[in-house]
């Protein structure tokens, strides 16, 4: 089977000469929960706007075996979800509809479906009595399940978060987790969140400086404290 | 009544009326009243309250500040007006005749501006702007300068907040030169950095439209025609302009 992300050698300099990817290689089978691990800088955000290619670079990266070029963009940006960490840069619409409708309606849906796919969109994140209201006035945790609600509604096959736990209380960060471990979709989450790492996905990978430093069972990875010391990560 | 109206019909009677206004001759000032009872009934009608109005189209202030030279380079001939020993002011009648009109004439089209904006919703807007054919690329530009505006606000709201509660003595409290050249300089660096901030936040926001497919190009309107009743009321209003133009150019402006 095809894999569902596939990176060769992916390198990024950003226009200041700070050089965040090193010869990246990753593939993600369809279907695993994947914890994107690593200090601050190390390179995550980098590659997780690579994987819609909203950064572009030497390199090359695969979805579901479809190369990440203009040609393909449309479709590879509808199949792949991203979750940013502030939900404010999601949300920019005067209500939540509007803001869930966005990626349906670019993708050019018919009307009926689009009210539909907002309707299961919001359903799916606990949000179905939000339509008319206004995302400015929302806490903390609704913002962020309603930004996840903007990107179910596209009905993506991958679904990629960056600190989906940054700022929550405990409670919203529990309603969050319950709601990650529901969702079918394959997910990679770049956190500093280990806890949230460890229950919900299988296999974790460290990055560092631009590199891959290690790939492995979340368990055993997280059980390696020497590991995760090197990288600062406790 | 006048909110639920089709957004391309406010639109394109707001348009109408901006452009009658300008066309009317500079010392139509019945025209002028007629208009301003026009405007206000609309402002009662549409229950935003004319008052309302009145406040938003103090915008229109600064613009009228550029026709202010004609009060003193008009035509001649200038009256000359002792203001102290030694020194007149040269004040032209029929220049500052034209300042008034051009005055009055830019207040009425703000208003006319400001009711359209306040009984119609922001995206409404735009999406008669795309149904009338106005380019795709102007009605982006005209999109994201909203969306972008509320992303500027942001930043400089959290900014004053930090600002405000770091300082301890109130700003105002007492006065010295130095402490001004200092604050000056705390507000430059705090204008440099809502800059930057702004452009970074408006780059995310930027990279999360494009993650669901926003595209320039891409416009997702479903055209429908626009309502006998609609075209009822775009006529009666061209028809109700072309008068006042009319009636003005009668009695001599």
């Amino acid at each position: 089977m095809v894999p569902i992300i596939e990176i060769n050698c992916l390198s990024f300099t950003y226009p200041d000469g700070t050089q965040a990817l090193r010869e990246i290689n990753l593939i993600v089978e369809a279907g695993e929960k994947i914890a994107l691990v690593g200090p601050n800088g190390a390179g995550k955000s980098t590659l997780i706007l690579h994987l819609n290619g909203i950064l572009d670079s030497s390199g090359q990266v695969r979805i579901a075996g479809l190369q990440v070029e203009k040609e393909n963009l449309k479709t590879i940006r509808s199949s792949v979800g991203l979750v940013f960490q502030n939900p404010d840069d999601q949300l920019f619409s005067p209500t939540i509809y509007e803001d869930v409708a966005y990626g349906p309606t670019y993708l050019g849906l018919d009307k009926a479906t689009i009210q539909q796919r907002v309707e299961q969109a919001l359903h799916e994140v606990g949000m179905s009595g939000y339509v008319h209201r206004n995302p400015y006035h929302l806490s903390g945790g609704e913002k962020k399940r309603a930004a996840i609600a903007t990107v179910l509604s596209m009905q993506p096959s991958i679904l990629v978060f960056d600190e989906p736990s940054a700022g929550l209380d405990p409670r919203a960060r529990r309603e969050l987790m319950e709601l990650l471990a529901r969702l079918p979709q394959t997910i990679v989450i770049a956190t500093h969140d280990l806890d949230l790492a460890l229950r919900l996905t299988g296999r974790t990978i460290v990055m560092d400086n631009g590199m891959i430093a290690a790939d492995g069972p979340t368990s055993s990875i997280l059980g390696n404290a020497d590991l995760l010391l090197e990288h600062g990560l406790r | 009544m006048i909110h639920r109206a089709d957004a391309r019909v406010k639109l394109l009677l707001t348009l109408v009326f901006i452009i009658f206004i300008s066309l009317l001759p500079a010392r139509s000032w019945a025209a002028f009243l007629l208009y301003l009872s026009l405007i206000i009934s609309l402002a009662i009608l549409s229950s935003v309250g004319y008052r309302q109005v009145l406040k938003r189209s103090l915008f229109a202030l600064p613009f009228i500040l550029a026709a202010v030279p004609l009060i003193f380079l008009g035509p001649l001939p200038h009256i000359n007006i002792p203001l102290a020993a030694g020194m007149n002011l040269n004040v032209s009648p029929a220049g500052s005749m034209r300042f008034l009109g051009i005055a009055l004439k830019s207040w009425l089209c703000v208003q006319a501006a400001v009711i359209l904006v306040a009984t119609t919703q922001f995206s409404d807007i735009v999406t008669a702007m795309k149904q009338l054919h106005v380019p795709p690329v102007l009605t982006s530009i005209v999109g994201l300068m909203w969306r972008y505006l509320f992303v500027i606000v942001d930043e400089g709201q959290r900014l004053m907040r930090a600002r405000l509660s770091r300082s301890a003595v109130s700003i105002h409290s007492g006065f010295s030169i130095r402490k001004l050249f200092w604050q000056a300089k705390v507000t430059g660096g705090m204008a440099g950095s809502l800059f930057l901030r702004s452009l970074e936040r408006s780059e995310r926001v930027y990279a999360a439209m494009v993650s669901r497919g926003y595209n320039v190009g891409l416009t997702t309107n479903e055209r429908s025609p626009l309502s006998k009743q609609s075209w009822q009321v775009l006529g009666g209003g061209c028809l109700v302009a072309l008068i006042i133009l009319l009636f003005a150019s009668l009695i001599g402006g």
